[in-house]
C-alpha cells in the first residue's frame, strides 16, 4: 500500500465524479465545436474552394468573422465556466483542503495533486472533444458542401493545427484553473474583507448601477450606444435584479397568515440573493443564445435583401501563353452549358498580381456587354476595379500598384466605373488598361484570360435552384476547382449576390446553432454544479419542513416552484434584455416595430424551447432526488446527498 | 517549547467576536497539557493559532523562542509538516482514501520513499491496533478506529508537538480510554502535547491543565499526584469556575 500524488488525484476524481460530470461534458462539447470550427479554418481545401467560388470574397470573410466570434464566445465562457466550476469544487472540498493544510500541505503540494486531477479530467475531455470534433467536421463538410453549393471538399488534418488546438485548450484549462486556485488559496488563513476592499466593492456597485441606468435610458430612447453597453447591461442588470430588486419586491408580499406560499416566495428571494452572481452568469449565457438566434433572423433579412439579378460569368485565368487541356475542357463545358453565349480570349501581361490589359480587348468586351467604351493613348492608363466596391477602397496593394504605375511613367486616368465584376483573388488583384501602342512594349510575361459571358439563372430559364446548381457543379467539376493548384488558376466570376447572401445566412445559421447548443449545455452545467453544491443544505431544510409537519404534497410543490423560479428567472431577465436590444436594432434600421413583433415572438419561442429542453432534466430530477433523500429516516443529511 | 504572551483574537464582522483577549502560558518540552473551558471560551481558536492555521490579532506565540508571526508562508507549512501533528474531534480523515493511505498522507507531502513510508506506517498501525484495517474505507470502521487512524496520521512523521482538538469528543468510554492510553504512552517518549478537551477524565491524563474562561487563562493546575486524585482536583477547579453539568459533558454539542 502506498499513496502518491497521482493516486490521490485519481481517488479524488472518483470521490467527486458527480461534480466532474458537468465539468467534463461542457469541455467535451466546447472542444467538439471548437475543433470543428478550427478544422474548417485550417482546412486548405475548404479555404481554396471558398476562395475560388466566392470571388466577391464575402462568404469566406463572413466565415472567418463568424467562426472567429463564435470561438471567442466559446473561449470566454470556457474560461468563465472552468474558473467558476473549479472555484465551486474547491469550496465543496473545503474540509478536505483544510485537513490537508493542517497536515502541512502548502500551495505547491496542492497545485501538484489538484492540477493532476484537473489535467486528467480536462485532458480526457479535451481528447474526447477533439475526436468528436473531427467526426463533426466530416459531417459539417458534407453538409456545407450540400447547403453552400460547393464541390466535394477533402477532410484534411494538419499536424500543426492539431498541436496548436491542443496547446490552446490546455492553456485555457490551466489559466482558468490557476485563476480559481489563486482566488481560493487553500494555504492561507481565512481573512475577512478589509475596510478598503469593502469601500471599493460599494464604489464598484454604485458605478455599475449608474452604468446600468444609463444603459436602460439608451435602450428606452433607442440610441445606437446601447449596442456597446449591451454585454455590460445584461450582466449588471441581472445581478442587480436578482440581488436587490426582486428580493425587495418579494419582501413586499406579506400575507395575513404564514403559509406555504409565503415560505416558497421567501425561499425564492433567498436563493436569488445568495446566488445572484451565478444567476447573472446564467442570464448572460441565455442572452448570448437569444442574441445569436436573433442574428440569424437579422441575416435572414439581409440575406434576402441582397438578392439581385446580376450576371453570372466565368473568367478563366491561366499563367501561360499556350492553351492547356484544362482550358479546352472548361471551354467545352461552357459551350455545352451556354451554347449561344459570348466567349472572348484576351492576352494580358502580368507582373505579380498586377494585370495589364490592352484597350482594344477591353473595349471589345465593353461593346459585347453594351457598356461605354474608353480611350487610352500613349502612356495613359486606367484602373479597372475587380469589383465595384474596390473603387471606394484604398488597400495597400492598390496603393502599391498605383505607385508602381506612376514610377513606370503611366498617367493614370479616372478608374472605370462600370458594375462589372472581374476576378478577385490572389492572382488578379489589380487590373490596369493600357494603350495598344504601349502594350507590346511591356516586358512582363504574356498570360491569358478567357471571359465567358453567361446568363443569370433567372435569364437561363430555370427557376429551380437544384437545376441551376447542377450546371454550376458541372463547371466546377470540369475546372477541378476542389484541387489545390497555384497555377493555372481559375475563377468563377459569380456575380450572383443572391447565392452569396444565401450562403452567408446558412453558414451563420450553422455556426449559431452549434453555439446556441453549447451555450445551453454550459448553462445547464452551471446549474448542475450549483445544485450539487447546495444539496446538503437543501436536505437540512427539507428535514426541517418534514419535522414541522409539512405534508409530502406541499413539499413537492415547494421544491418544484422554488427551483422552477430559480431556473426561469434568469431566462425571463434575458428575454427582457434581448427584447431591449431587438427594439433598438429595429429602430436603428429605420423600421417600424409592429411588423417585426411576430418575428420577435417566433425568435424568442425558438430559444425558449431550447432553454426548457436544457433545464428540464435538472428541474425534474433535482427536486425529486432531494425529496427522496429527505424522506429517509435519518435526521441529518446523508453523506451521499449529491444528485 | 511553547510560550504564549498576551494572545488575543478578534473576528470582525456584523457581530464582532472576541474569543481570546489575553492568554499567557508556557508549555515545556515533553509536557502533556490539557486546555479546558466552557463552549465559546476560545479553546479551538487557541489550537488554530498554535497550529499557525490562523493569525493572532495581538500578542505572540513563541515556538522554541521564535515568534510564529515572523514565519513566512512556506515556513509555516514546513512547521506544520515537520514539527506538528494535529488530531481533530471529527477525525477529518480524507474519505477518498483508505485508512492506510490516510496515514501515509503526511509522508507523501514530505516526499518520503514509498517503501520506507509503508514500513513506518505498518509499524505504527500495529501499535495502534489498526493493522488489519488498513485497506478499509473510512466509512467502514468505527469512531474509535477512525480516531486511532487520525492519531496514526498525526504521528507518522514523528512530530515534536501534538495538538489535539477534542480527540475523544466523538468516542465512547472504552475508545476514549484506549486513545488516551496511546497518547500517554507517546508522551512518555518525550512528545509534547496540547489537548483541548471538555472531559476531566482526559485532562487527568495530562500533567498540566489550563482553564480558559472569557478569553483568558483563569487558572492552571500542575499534576504531582496519582491520576485519580488529579481528576478530583480538575473537577473541583471546574466547579470553582462555575462549571455545570453541561460543561463537563464529554460530547460537545454540534
Amino acid at each position: 500500500m502506498s499513496i502518491n500524488y497521482l493516486q490521490y488525484a485519481l481517488r479524488n476524481i472518483r470521490r467527486y465524479q458527480r461534480l466532474y460530470y458537468g465539468y467534463a461534458l461542457t469541455i467535451i462539447i466546447a472542444m467538439t465545436i471548437v475543433t470543428s470550427y478550427w478544422n474548417l479554418l485550417t482546412n486548405g481545401s475548404f479555404q481554396n474552394v471558398a476562395k475560388i467560388l466566392s470571388q466577391l470574397n464575402q462568404v469566406i470573410e463572413m466565415t472567418i468573422l463568424f467562426v472567429f466570434i463564435a470561438e471567442l464566445i466559446i473561449l470566454f465562457f470556457s474560461i468563465l465556466f472552468i474558473y467558476s466550476t473549479t472555484y465551486t469544487m474547491l469550496e465543496h472540498r473545503k474540509n478536505d483542503l483544510r485537513t490537508m493544510r493542517t497536515l502541512g500541505s502548502g500551495l505547491s503540494h496542492f497545485l501538484k495533486y489538484f492540477l493532476i486531477e484537473v489535467l486528467i479530467v480536462g485532458g480526457l475531455a479535451i481528447t474526447a472533444g477533439m475526436i468528436l470534433g473531427n467526426v463533426l467536421t466530416k459531417m459539417l463538410l458534407l453538409s456545407v458542401v450540400k447547403i453552400m453549393f460547393l464541390p466535394p471538399i477533402e477532410f484534411e488534418l494538419s499536424f500543426y493545427a492539431i498541436l496548436a488546438l491542443i496547446g490552446g485548450a490546455f492553456l485555457v484549462l490551466l489559466i482558468a484553473t490557476v485563476l480559481a486556485i489563486y482566488r481560493f488559496r487553500p494555504d492561507r488563513p481565512v481573512r475577512s474583507r478589509s475596510l478598503f476592499r469593502r469601500r471599493v466593492w460599494i464604489l464598484t456597485q454604485v458605478l455599475a448601477l449608474l452604468l446600468l441606468i444609463y444603459g436602460y435610458v439608451l435602450a428606452f430612447v433607442r440610441m445606437y450606444g446601447f449596442y456597446m453597453l449591451f454585454p455590460l447591461v445584461i450582466f449588471i442588470g441581472s445581478f442587480f435584479i436578482c440581488r436587490y430588486i426582486l428580493p425587495w419586491l418579494i419582501q413586499l408580499y406579506r400575507p395575513c397568515r404564514l403559509s406555504l406560499r409565503k415560505l416558497i416566495v421567501s425561499e425564492i428571494a433567498n436563493q436569488l440573493r445568495t446566488n445572484s452572481t451565478l444567476i447573472a452568469l446564467g442570464t448572460i449565457l441565455t442572452s448570448c443564445a437569444l442574441t445569436a438566434v436573433g442574428l440569424v433572423f437579422l441575416f435572414q433579412l439581409i440575406g434576402l435583401d441582397l438578392s439581385s439579378q446580376n450576371q453570372f460569368g466565368l473568367v478563366y485565368y491561366e499563367e501561360s501563353a499556350q492553351p492547356t487541356k484544362r482550358l479546352k475542357d472548361i471551354k467545352q463545358t461552357m459551350t455545352d452549358a451556354f451554347p449561344d453565349r459570348y466567349q472572348q480570349d484576351i492576352e494580358v501581361k502580368a507582373e505579380g498580381k498586377r494585370i495589364f490589359l490592352p484597350i482594344s480587348a477591353y473595349n471589345k468586351m465593353m461593346r459585347q456587354l453594351h457598356l461605354e467604351e474608353r480611350t487610352a493613348n500613349g502612356r495613359q492608363s486606367f484602373f479597372v476595379p475587380a469589383r465595384p466596391v474596390q473603387l471606394e477602397e484604398n488597400t495597400p496593394t492598390m496603393k502599391k500598384a498605383e505607385q508602381a504605375m506612376k514610377q513606370e511613367g503611366f498617367k493614370l486616368l479616372s478608374p472605370s466605373s462600370h458594375d462589372l465584376v472581374f476576378g478577385y483573388n490572389y492572382q488578379i488583384e489589380t487590373i490596369f488598361v493600357v494603350s495598344d501602342a504601349v502594350f507590346p512594349t511591356l516586358k512582363q510575361p504574356v498570360r491569358q484570360i478567357v471571359v465567358f459571358d453567361t446568363p443569370a439563372y433567372h435569364d437561363y430559364g430555370t427557376r429551380d435552384w437544384k437545376q441551376w446548381m447542377k450546371i454550376v457543379r458541372n463547371i466546377q467539376s470540369a475546372a477541378k476547382l476542389d484541387e489545390k493548384q497555384p497555377v493555372p488558376y481559375q475563377l468563377i466570376n459569380e456575380t450572383e449576390d443572391e447565392i452569396d447572401g444565401i450562403r452567408i445566412v446558412r453558414l451563420v445559421t450553422f455556426v449559431v446553432i452549434l453555439l446556441t447548443i453549447w451555450l445551453f449545455v454550459i448553462n445547464a452545467s452551471f446549474l448542475h454544479v450549483w445544485m450539487q453544491m447546495t444539496a446538503e443544505q437543501e436536505q437540512k431544510r427539507m428535514k426541517t419542513l418534514f419535522a414541522l409537519g409539512f405534508g409530502s404534497r406541499n413539499i413537492r410543490r415547494y421544491l418544484l416552484m422554488k427551483y422552477g423560479a430559480v431556473l426561469l428567472i434568469p431566462y425571463l431577465i434575458s428575454v427582457f434584455h434581448a427584447f431591449l436590444l431587438f427594439q433598438v436594432v429595429v429602430t436603428q434600421a429605420g423600421l417600424e416595430m409592429k411588423p417585426f413583433l411576430n418575428l420577435a415572438v417566433f425568435w424568442i419561442s425558438i430559444v425558449t424551447v431550447g432553454y426548457f429542453l436544457s433545464v428540464l432534466p435538472i428541474w425534474l430530477r433535482y427536486p425529486r432526488h432531494l425529496f427522496r433523500k429527505s424522506s429517509e429516516s435519518s435526521m441529518y443529511p446523508t453523506p451521499n446527498s449529491r444528485v | 517549547m511553547i510560550e504564549v504572551k498576551q494572545l488575543g483574537k478578534v473576528y470582525p464582522g456584523k457581530v464582532t467576536e472576541q474569543p481570546l483577549t489575553d492568554v499567557n502560558f508556557r508549555v515545556e518540552e515533553g509536557e502533556m497539557v490539557a486546555v479546558m473551558g466552557p463552549s465559546g471560551s476560545g479553546k479551538s481558536t487557541l489550537i488554530n493559532l498554535l497550529a499557525t492555521l490562523d493569525e493572532p490579532s495581538w500578542g505572540s506565540i513563541l515556538i522554541d523562542g521564535v515568534d510564529t508571526a515572523t514565519f513566512k508562508r512556506k515556513e509555516m507549512t514546513r512547521f506544520r509538516r515537520e514539527t506538528l501533528g494535529i488530531i481533530f474531534q471529527e477525525f477529518n480523515l480524507l474519505d477518498s482514501l483508505t485508512l492506510g493511505e490516510n496515514m501515509l498522507v503526511p509522508l507523501m507531502l514530505s516526499g518520503k520513499k514509498a517503501k520506507l513510508a509503508r514500513e513506518e506506517m505498518e509499524q505504527l498501525a500495529r501499535r495502534l491496533q489498526i493493522d488489519d484495517l488498513l485497506d478499509k474505507q473510512v466509512d467502514e470502521v468505527s469512531g474509535g478506529q477512525r480516531q486511532r487512524t487520525a492519531i496514526g496520521r498525526a504521528l507518522i512523521h514523528t512530530p515534536r508537538l501534538i495538538l489535539a482538538d477534542e480527540p475523544t469528543g466523538a468516542l465512547d468510554f472504552q475508545a476514549t480510554k484506549h486513545v488516551m492510553d496511546v497518547l500517554a504512552e507517546l508522551n512518555a517518549t518525550g512528545m509534547t502535547m496540547v489537548i483541548v478537551t471538555h472531559d476531566p477524565q482526559v485532562a487527568s491524563y495530562c500533567n498540566h491543565v489550563l482553564f480558559l474562561k472569557d478569553g483568558s487563562v483563569q487558572t492552571e493546575l500542575f499534576r504531582d499526584e496519582p491520576r485519580r486524585i488529579f481528576f478530583q482536583r480538575v473537577i473541583e477547579s471546574l466547579s470553582l469556575l462555575g462549571g455545570d453539568e453541561h460543561q463537563l459533558s464529554a460530547i460537545r454539542p454540534t
